[in-house]
């Protein structure tokens, strides 16, 4: 148990991402050299202890005059934060991105080093994004992070492929100048960019008009970066473009970030109600159009893309009612759907790699020939969906729980409806997929979904389930720790 | 009914492929959806106000559904829907955080 391993977290990934990317070419070094990095990767949240690192050891200093700091100590390193929530996080983050790698090298002849690049890249962002307590340290790896993503959907090649990097990269610099001009204007005003700083010198001041203009333009950040409402179309083409393996990490990716920045939003500015509203409506909106979108697919990765859009929006609306219970249970949520959904992403994954396609007119009739996958692919429905005993149940509930014990029963309302659909969304898949009758040559003739699931798939698919069942029936421990994040925010960090 | 399952046909038919059960299905979550937010909305609002708002709503619905096919084409991949709507929410956000509303 060393502190000394939380940079380690960030800075192990960013030196795999360079080596993976001089090894590119050779082959049995970057096979070698990407599992032992995945392990190291794995093993080090679970070792890391608790506390806080500062990069450089800089004290906390008396206050500066001449800079016009209104507080009376600054801290002036940059500091990373690690208690059991950056655990959970980075442990998942990390469980998912070794399933995308590892699935790589073992599926693929000729394995790349840039590729893997990517994925390390984008796993150093968002730890990164997770510990960081420094607004411009966490702004800097959001950047880093938007291109690490569309380097991969750009890795898999083909047209929609670079369209959806394309215009993710140019909605991301959009997202990206108005946090860093949010930033800007705080830095600015206040002299400090530590977000502890920040809060203690806030208060007070949610009157300025500069301080709103600044929590409008990174409230903008956080909806793209979340994948909600106006932003939800530019994340739901990033899945589907990506190979399925790939979405489960980008979804997961996208989630961590949500509870990330939305944390840091309602650490800053929790006490300001339109910026609640404002997160609240839009991840309404989101929910609503994410599952009816996902309803309206004829591909079955497009409705599995809108339907971790629509569950973003689940998130969104615990977090936006901005009470105890509703940050606890969104926070839970952003866990539990991580997992749920990457299950789901991963039966796709397998369909796609031995079908090569997922569009529902050229499935059909799979049931025969993958019963293994057609079960886990129903229990993962029924998770994504709500039901008991699994850990989605536990995090919806609480939820809906959350939005009558705010005064909002109408939105318990919505947030039924937004699951009912989800699941008739997921079952029609489901339907088209492994029931429905195979009438294409395709499907029949060419393709043959063993029953056997390759080893990676298969221990992979049978840990989320046990996780999923594990959290749901016992929820207890995770979400009590999500109540504490979300008492530390609304009582003081 | 015949009649009904033909107009819907007709109206899915720019959906492409999507089938006339999901696209129902969606259009019910929507027709539930509208009420239910404008429900949310107008809840401290005096009852005059919520009343001209739902009949305006009912007019709304008899005159624009089925609402899914206009959904569907206002969330495709293409850039400038996507952009148009980005540019608005921020207009909005905008207005709401410097205290607008």
């Amino acid at each position: 148990m060393n502190s000394e391993l939380i940079p380690l977290m960030v800075i192990f990934p960013l030196i795999s991402a360079i080596l993976l990317n001089l090894m590119h070419g050779k082959d049995k070094v970057v096979r070698a050299y990407g599992i032992l990095a995945m392990l190291v990767v794995l093993v080090v949240p679970i070792f890391a202890s608790y506390g806080n690192h500062l990069f450089g050891a800089h004290p906390v200093v008396d206050t500066l005059p001449q800079l016009k700091i209104s507080l009376s100590e600054v801290n002036l390193a940059i500091e990373y934060n690690f208690a059991f929530l950056q655990k959970a996080l980075v442990f998942l983050l990390a469980a998912i991105a070794t399933f995308a790698v590892l699935s790589h090298i073992s599926n693929e002849k000729k394995v790349s080093g840039v590729y893997l690049s990517m994925i390390m890249l984008s796993i150093a962002a968002v730890s990164a994004v997770v510990m960081a307590n420094d607004i411009f340290n966490m702004f800097v790896f959001l950047e880093i992070m938007t291109i690490a993503q569309a380097a991969i959907v750009i890795a898999v090649g083909g047209v929609s492929g670079y369209k959806a990097a394309f215009k993710y990269l140019v909605f991301g610099g959009v997202a990206g100048a108005s946090i860093l001009l949010g930033i800007a204007l705080l830095l600015g005003t206040f002299g400090v960019l530590n977000i502890s700083d920040l809060h203690n010198s806030l208060s007070g001041n949610m009157t300025n008009p500069i301080v709103l203009t600044a929590v409008g333009l990174i409230v903008i950040g956080w909806l793209f970066e979340s994948g909600l409402f106006p932003f939800h179309t530019i994340k739901s083409n990033m899945y589907s473009a990506a190979k399925p393996d790939i979405a489960a990490l980008l979804q997961t990716q996208t989630k961590i970030v949500l509870v990330a920045l939305a944390i840091v939003l309602l650490r800053l500015f929790g006490g300001y109600s339109n910026m609640t509203a404002v997160m609240l409506g839009l991840s309404v909106g989101t929910l609503i159009i994410g599952s009816v979108m996902a309803l309206l697919q004829t591909d079955f990765r497009r409705l599995l893309a809108f339907t971790a859009v629509s569950q973003a929006g689940l998130v969104g609306i615990g977090i936006g009612l901005g009470t105890r219970l509703g940050i606890a249970a969104g926070i839970f949520h952003a866990i539990n759907d991580a997992i749920a959904m990457s299950l789901l992403f991963i039966t796709v994954y397998f369909i796609y790699e031995r079908a090569k396609t997922t569009e529902f007119k050229r499935l059909g009739g799979l049931l025969v020939q993958a019963p293994k996958l057609a079960f886990i692919q129903i229990i993962g429905i029924l998770i994504v969906s709500g039901v008991p005993p699994f850990n989605a149940y536990q995090s919806e509930f609480r939820i809906i729980d959350a939005t009558i014990q705010a005064g909002h029963p109408e939105l318990g309302v919505l947030v039924i409806l937004g699951t009912i659909l989800t699941f008739v969304a997921l079952m029609k898949g489901f339907y088209l997929t492994f029931l429905k009758e195979n009438t294409t040559k395709i499907a029949l003739g060419k393709v043959h979904i063993y029953n056997g699931l390759p080893t990676v798939t298969y221990v992979t698919l049978i840990i989320l389930v046990i996780a999923c069942v594990g959290i749901g029936l016992f929820p207890m421990p995770f979400y009590d720790r999500a109540y504490s994040v979300a008492l530390k925010i609304l009582v003081g960090w | 009914m015949d009649n009904l399952y033909d107009y819907l046909h007709e109206k899915f038919k720019a959906l492409g492929g999507t089938q006339i059960g999901s696209g129902l299905s969606a259009e019910f979550i929507l027709l539930a959806f509208f009420p239910l937010v404008l429900i949310a909305l107008l809840r401290g609002v005096n009852d005059t106000i919520a009343i001209v708002l739902a009949l305006l709503f009912i007019v709304a619905v008899v005159f624009s559904a089925p609402f899914v096919v206009k959904v569907s084409k206002e969330n495709t991949d293409h850039y400038n829907i996507a952009a148009f709507y980005v540019a608005i929410v921020m207009g909005i956000v905008m207005f709401i955080m410097l205290g607008g509303i």
